[in-house]
């Protein structure tokens, strides 16, 4: 009994670990129709939104998995609640990237040259969020000394999308001579969109912290 | 044999009350199931007292010379303690209701064994200091390691469930131990019972307690404890669980109650020296002179009675 519950955790763990691939996934792949976007590239950049939808529903099913194999009675029943608050709040991040492409699909808006360059920043900076969520959901099941460390730099990565977005916003409000106030707007949709992602994974983050506190003597 | 219902009926309420000790956690935290916990709880506690609980029983035995009509009257006396306090939420402790009952026979009758109720006396106010001594050298030195060492949230998933399952057993085996002789100790000393038929009745009727009616009080028990982190209250529960242990090779029944408040608070004291709370440990005293005292009078009401009756 203890070595299936034991092969049981060990299965879960992997799906766990390849949910979060899927989700670091989507980002990088939103963040190319992004891209594209900047780029001028529309056409290009609807084709990149869709592999976006795919990865997205894959991390979906993951999850799904995931949540019927540990209501089968895998882990301590208080990591078990901690572990799928955690998967669930990990797999919004993906929601919002799907999101932003469907933006980016049906609106297409234009984006001026003076902020492309921030816009772009803000994608990058997302990744590397992304990233790092990865490592915190890895660390977590490898080497639980390290989670902290990395989701405190989710926490800065997050910080530093805020602060890039603000300047967009400045920018698109303040300083620009945009025509039409829909596209102001449009524009700080997209925005709020994109930064949204981050905000999603300080939350995924903040789940994080607090398991790893529960694992505390 | 009839007398030896009110034994039976004691060790029926100890069950339904001290199981809680020592599965109580881990039924809280939805770690052990409850059926499997009152199960292994039964089947432990009746080894405890096979294997280990005849000590107890010839402490209890030695402090005064009782027949079998006094014992079915201490054990009775006891059982009602228990009852009445538990109605009035006064703590109470088995240990404590029959040495208070078996007091009132000796003075009544040939007297009691001072030096054995000095031992016993001590081993009550020693009982929850041991169990906070226990506890707190237990938690610094394992709770370091086992922050340092176990490196993953998989493998710490995997010891706390171990860890809860096997404090439960542990903790039923020395519960058996301790203070099976509560319940059958005056009945071998009457020679009612031979020490093998003694610990069998007593360790089965605390199994038919756990069994019936420890629910309530495993689950309230259990998420009083819960309050700390899992590792904290699976250390005091070991903490509780060794030095009940102990005090069945010493031979004297210490209440479990007493030893997992002293437990927690060694726990705590880790954290913070603040972590003393004294309106507990004065429960604790209250409960080493409310329980015994009550037993006494009621015991010798009884005693009284029966006199004035035959």
């Amino acid at each position: 009994m203890a070595f299936f519950i034991h092969k049981k955790e060990k299965h879960i763990v992997q799906k766990i670990k390849e949910h979060a691939d899927a989700v670091v996934e989507t980002v990088y792949l939103v963040n190319d129709a992004l891209n594209l976007l900047l780029e001028g590239k529309k056409q290009e950049s609807k084709e990149a939104t869709k592999k976006v939808h795919k990865r997205e529903h894959e991390a979906d099913i993951i999850q799904r998995e995931i949540d019927t194999e540990m209501f089968g009675g895998a882990f301590m029943p208080s990591l078990r609640e901690g572990l799928f608050i955690t998967v669930d709040t990990v797999d919004k991040v993906a929601n919002r990237a799907e999101k932003l492409g469907d933006f980016m699909t049906l609106i297409e808006p234009d984006i001026p040259q003076e902020i492309r360059e921030d816009v772009r920043q803000m994608g990058e900076v997302t990744c590397r969020c992304a990233e790092k969520l990865r490592d915190a959901i890895y660390n977590l099941f490898d080497n639980k000394k390290d989670v902290q460390e990395d989701t405190v730099e989710i926490e800065r990565y997050e910080a530093l999308v805020d602060k890039l977005a603000w300047r967009v916003l400045e920018t698109v409000f303040k300083k620009l001579d945009i025509e039409k106030f829909s596209h102001r707007m449009a524009l700080r949709e997209m925005v709020i969109h994109l930064s949204s992602i981050s905000n999603k994974m300080e939350d995924a983050a903040d789940r994080i912290d607090i398991i790893g506190l529960r694992l505390k003597s | 044999m009839f007398r030896l219902f009110s034994g039976v009926y004691l060790g029926w309420g100890l069950g339904a009350n001290d199981a809680a000790n020592v599965f109580g956690t881990g039924v809280a935290t939805g770690v052990v199931k409850y059926r499997t916990a009152v199960l292994l709880t039964s089947i432990f506690v009746i080894i405890g007292a096979l294997v280990q609980g005849s000590r107890g029983m010839h402490t209890i035995g030695a402090l005064t010379d009782v027949d079998i009509n006094t014992a079915f009257i201490a054990s009775l006396a006891a059982a009602l303690t228990i009852n009445v306090l538990t109605v009035l939420a006064i703590p109470v402790s088995t240990s404590q209701a029959i040495v208070g009952a078996i007091l009132a026979v000796g003075l009544l009758g040939r007297g009691v064994h001072l030096a054995i109720l000095l031992k016993v006396l001590l081993s009550w106010i020693s009982s929850p200091i041991a169990a906070a001594l226990i506890s707190y050298l237990l938690y610094r030195g394992l709770g370091s390691l086992f922050e340092t060492r176990v490196s993953n949230v998989r493998i710490w998933s995997l010891i706390m469930k171990i860890g809860f399952y096997t404090v439960g057993v542990y903790g039923a085996y020395a519960l058996g131990a301790n203070n099976v002789a509560n319940t059958t100790g005056v009945f071998l000393s009457a020679g009612m019972l031979t020490p093998f038929t003694a610990a069998l009745v007593g360790g089965v009727s605390i199994g038919i307690g756990v069994f019936t009616y420890s629910k309530r009080v495993m689950y309230t028990v259990g998420m009083g404890i819960t309050q700390m982190s899992e590792f904290a209250g699976l250390i005091a529960i070991l903490g509780q669980d060794i030095t009940v242990h102990i005090f069945s090779w010493i031979g004297v029944p210490v209440s479990t109650s007493q030893a997992i408040v002293g437990a927690v608070t060694g726990v705590g004291l880790v954290k913070s020296s603040s972590a003393v709370n004294y309106s507990v440990l004065g429960r604790i005293a209250l409960g080493w002179l409310s329980t015994p005292i009550a037993a006494f009078v009621i015991a010798f009401a009884l005693l009284k009675l029966y006199g004035l009756l035959f």
